[in-house]
């Protein structure tokens, strides 16, 4: 799942700061899971915004919405009759949700009210680490399960590199090193003989993605 | 949609009357003293009655037994009973032309006269005896029952505008046939259970062998006869009890009371007995009397030692004589308490139905007896009653009568299902906590005499005991349609309570559930409430307390500060006075772990100077895990605030206890506080 961080309320205030109507609004989808960006949050940011405007001697109003999912055009779609009233919206969703908000709504500024951080995974309650990024070319079949591009700090596909020590990763000694993680799995599963050819380097030239999936194409004529 | 919790609490189910324990039990705990007098008295007229001789089905049913011991429920409900509030209701003031007769003035017949008037009927009461009561004036001695507090208890029922009339026997004075001639459109029979039963065996005739209601009576009457230095008294249940201990206060030395089962089978109240045991009061069990022993007078008791044998048709085991096993005891006088039955010849006469136990026959759905104006209720029908059913037979007759004079239907109340027992699994993660025990007169002098023994709670012992409750039933609820499933119910829950089956898509918050709210709080779809009704988590209260802004002074600053108080861990009362006494608004939460940031937020927005958070100390927390969890958020809360320049000191936390050092830390924050000025001053 997606994960984010709230941005500090200083720079949300620089964002903020010149207009009169701003709307925060939470997303239900990635972020809430997260209670980063659901309607708690959404609240909780514009209580604050209220206080400071009111703190600052500014005319605010200020509206809180939580769409279910901020990144789907019907969804989007439901706040068409409100949009009107807010010059700002503060997007709690991640890239992805804001960047949809901005484009169906041009006339609206939409600013991130988060960091999109990573895709990643719960780990213990309240702690989230980086699993994926989304190359377009899944290779953890041969890594024993262990991505290597998303969890080695150098995104290498021969690793490890000098820089692993005693299993971590010198980036940063919390992360263990992936590549000694996959040799590791790769042994106890009796393949790790797999490890010994030398992986190309990944395409990385197909940028943005896009992905079509034709059965749920839809003609819809018009009415 | 919420998905409710299943069932209710235990003991709402157990009573007769389903009388709300949980919900005034918490607002106790709250200090909302007349509020939780209300809530009792809406559903039960015998508030001082109840709270001093209930049999307590609630406290059997408490599941806080399984963590420690059951909530003294009983005795929060006398706490109010002495607190002097009186009933508020409202009689419809167009009310209905049909009169109903009610014969007797005991529990079953007030009760149902209470609420008669209430749906708007005029009620005649005909008493036998001089004074309303029955049962609990003649049958309970004032050294458990005070009868100022039987008095209160029916005085606030007859102002609701019955009339009683006494000293007249329906049947002998006056007939059903009179009551119709006098208009009457239904009658109710409450004729209670004054016949004593018989112990049927040989000497019982002889002079000093008195029936214990009899007893009672001579000795309220006063000059009643002194017993004997040796008394025996049998029987085993409240009544045989109050007899020994009646005996005790009128001068005998030597009290016995023989039962013929085991300590365990006795048909008493625990507390009753226990007391009865401190007093000195000599249990001879597994014993039954066979012979009354004396010529022209009592000289001893012949008794015989009895076994447990198989089950009788009610799971009781049956006592069996032991052959062979006879003894004496030298006795002075023998008091009966074996029972009593309803003295129902002249009602036969009246063409009334009686059953073979010899108890007046009704339907038990709609208390109506065979003749169809005519209803029956308490002792009367159920032989061997308790005050709690006398009052829900009354209650439920009226509803029926009321029911029957409108031409309607009687639809009985649904009857209520308890949740589920608490698993065992969590009985260890709840907090033990003694239950607050009885002040009672000492031994020496009280068995000199008939005052009360049970002295009652204190208020701040009331509400320690109040705070002890489970809350069972009004836990968090999910709302399925905004829950998604993020599973952070799951992780935070301190009880391991939220679930999220496999495969299923919602969280589930089953009746383990303990109210602490920190779900409710962390969930991040505001998808889970609490289904406390006396809950807001601060908001509507924050709202209301902030509504009363006064005018600020121009000459001189006053800050403006809010205060949430944990109802845990302080003396509600005494806190509560002291911030109002310094203009503190006071927004109370049972635990501060229910609170939101953005509740803290709101009431700088809606114009407070500064927040303070009357909070437990570490260890102090009702819930354990509560105070973290709200220490956390105040943390964050405050650093955010910072961020916009709101002193860290407009945020404080301050611990009630111990209250001394409350004061003085109070005084000193709302000094700190008011040099900061007002938060809203800069107005840049």
């Amino acid at each position: 799942m997606i994960v984010a961080r709230p941005k500090s309320f200083e720079d949300i205030k620089k964002l903020i700061h010149n207009y009169k109507k701003v709307a925060v609004m939470g997303c239900g989808g990635c972020v809430t899971v997260r209670s980063i960006g659901g309607q708690k949050q959404a609240e909780e940011l514009a209580a604050l915004i209220r206080l400071w405007a009111k703190r600052e001697g500014k005319e605010m109003v200020v509206t809180e919405v939580t769409l279910t999912r901020q990144c789907e055009p019907e969804f989007i779609d439901s706040i068409k009759e409100r949009v009107g009233d807010w010059e700002v919206v503060v997007s709690l969703a991640c890239g992805v949700g804001v960047q949809c908000l901005a484009e169906r709504y041009p006339r609206v500024k939409v600013f991130p009210g988060v960091d999109t951080t990573f895709m990643g995974a719960t780990i213990e309650a309240g702690l989230y680490w980086e699993r994926c990024v989304g190359c377009g070319e899944c290779i953890v079949g041969e890594t024993g399960g262990f991505c290597p591009v998303a969890r080695c700090a150098k995104n290498m596909m021969n690793g490890p590199c000098g820089g692993s020590q005693g299993g971590r990763c010198e980036v940063s000694p919390e992360t263990p090193c992936v590549w000694q993680l996959i040799y590791e799995r790769m042994e106890e599963l009796g393949i790790g003989e797999e490890l010994d050819g030398i992986r190309p380097p990944k395409d990385w030239s197909v940028r943005p993605q896009r992905m079509v999936m034709e059965h749920l194409r839809v003609e819809k004529k018009e009415p | 949609m919420k998905a409710e919790i299943r069932g209710e609490a235990p003991c709402i189910t157990a009573c007769p009357i389903n009388q709300d324990a949980r919900d005034y039990v918490q607002l106790i705990a709250r200090g909302h003293f007349e509020e939780a007098f209300q809530l009792v008295r809406s559903k039960n007229p015998f508030p001082a009655s109840c709270g001093r001789i209930c049999t307590r089905r609630c406290e059997e049913a408490c599941r806080r037994t399984a963590v420690d011991e059951p909530i003294a429920i009983c005795w929060l409900k006398r706490f109010l009973s002495d607190k002097d509030f009186t009933s508020s209701f409202t009689i419809p003031q167009r009310g209905y032309a049909e009169k109903v007769a009610i014969v007797g003035a005991g529990p079953a017949g007030l009760s149902a006269a209470n609420d008669l008037c209430l749906l708007g009927y005029r009620c005649v009461i005909f008493e036998e005896l001089q004074e309303p009561g029955g049962m609990l004036r003649v049958g309970v001695p004032r050294y458990r029952l005070p009868r100022e507090s039987l008095d209160k208890d029916i005085a606030n029922i007859l102002s609701l505008g019955a009339e009683l009339r006494t000293e007249i026997k329906v049947g002998v004075d006056i007939t059903l046939a009179d009551l119709q001639k006098e208009d009457f459109k239904a009658v109710f029979l409450a004729i209670g259970s004054h016949k004593p039963l018989r112990l049927g065996i040989p000497g019982e005739d002889l002079p000093g062998v008195i029936p214990a209601l009899e007893f009672f009576r001579k000795v309220s009457l006063g000059g009643g006869p002194r017993v004997g230095r040796r008394v025996a008294v049998v029987g085993g249940g409240d009544t045989a009890l109050d007899a020994a201990r009646t005996a005790l206060r009128t001068g005998a030395g030597e009290v016995s009371l023989i039962y013929r089962r085991g300590l365990e089978e006795m048909p008493c109240e625990t507390e009753g007995r226990k007391e009865a045991e401190e007093e000195g009061i000599n249990f001879i069990l597994l014993a039954a009397p066979v012979e009354v022993l004396g010529k022209n007078r009592v000289m001893g008791l012949r008794c015989i030692r009895m076994t447990l044998g198989e089950p009788d048709t009610g799971g009781r085991r049956r006592p069996v004589p032991l052959p062979g096993s006879e003894f004496a005891l030298a006795v002075d006088n023998v008091l009966v308490a074996v029972g009593q039955s309803p003295e129902l010849g002249l009602l036969a006469r009246n063409g009334i139905e009686i059953s073979q136990k010899g108890a007046i026959k009704v339907d038990e759905d709609t208390m109506l007896t065979n003749v169809p104006w005519v209803f029956a209720g308490g002792d009367a029908i159920a032989l061997g009653g308790t005050l709690v059913q006398a009052i829900a037979h009354g209650r439920r007759a009226a509803l029926s009568i009321h029911s029957y004079l409108r031409g309607e239907r009687f639809q009985s109340p649904v009857a209520l299902e308890p949740i589920e027992e608490l698993s065992p699994a969590k009985t260890s993660l709840i907090k033990r906590e003694v239950r607050q025990r009885m002040p009672m007169l000492p031994v020496a002098p009280r068995i000199k005499d008939f005052n009360e023994v049970e002295l009652g709670f204190p208020e701040e012992q009331a509400v320690r005991e109040a705070r002890r409750c489970l809350n069972c039933g009004a836990g968090a609820v999910v709302d399925p349609e905004l829950c998604a499933a993020c599973l952070t119910c799951v992780r935070v829950c301190p009880y391991d309570v939220p679930q999220i089956s496999l495969g299923g898509k919602r969280a589930e918050i089953g009746s383990d559930c303990q109210s602490c709210g920190v779900c409710a709080v962390e969930c991040p779809a505001n998808a889970i409430s609490l289904r406390d009704r006396y809950e807001d988590m601060g908001e509507k209260t924050l709202e209301s307390v902030m509504g009363q802004l006064p005018g600020r002074g121009v000459s001189q600053y006053a800050p403006t500060i809010v205060a949430f108080v944990c109802q845990y861990d302080s003396n509600p009362p005494a806190v509560a006075q002291e911030l109002r006494r310094n203009g503190v608004r006071a927004v109370e939460v049972s635990c501060i772990s229910k609170l939101e940031p953005s509740t803290f937020v709101k009431a700088f927005e809606m114009g407070a100077d500064a927040v303070l958070i009357v909070g437990c100390q570490p260890g102090g927390c009702h819930f354990d895990a509560g105070h973290a969890w709200a220490k956390r958020r105040l943390d964050h809360t405050a650093r955010l605030l910072e961020t916009m320049g709101v002193e860290r000191q407009r945020l404080q936390w301050i611990s009630p206890i111990p209250e001394e050092e409350f004061f003085k830390i109070l005084r000193d924050s709302m000094e700190e506080i008011k040099k900061l000025g007002p938060v809203f001053q800069t107005n840049k």
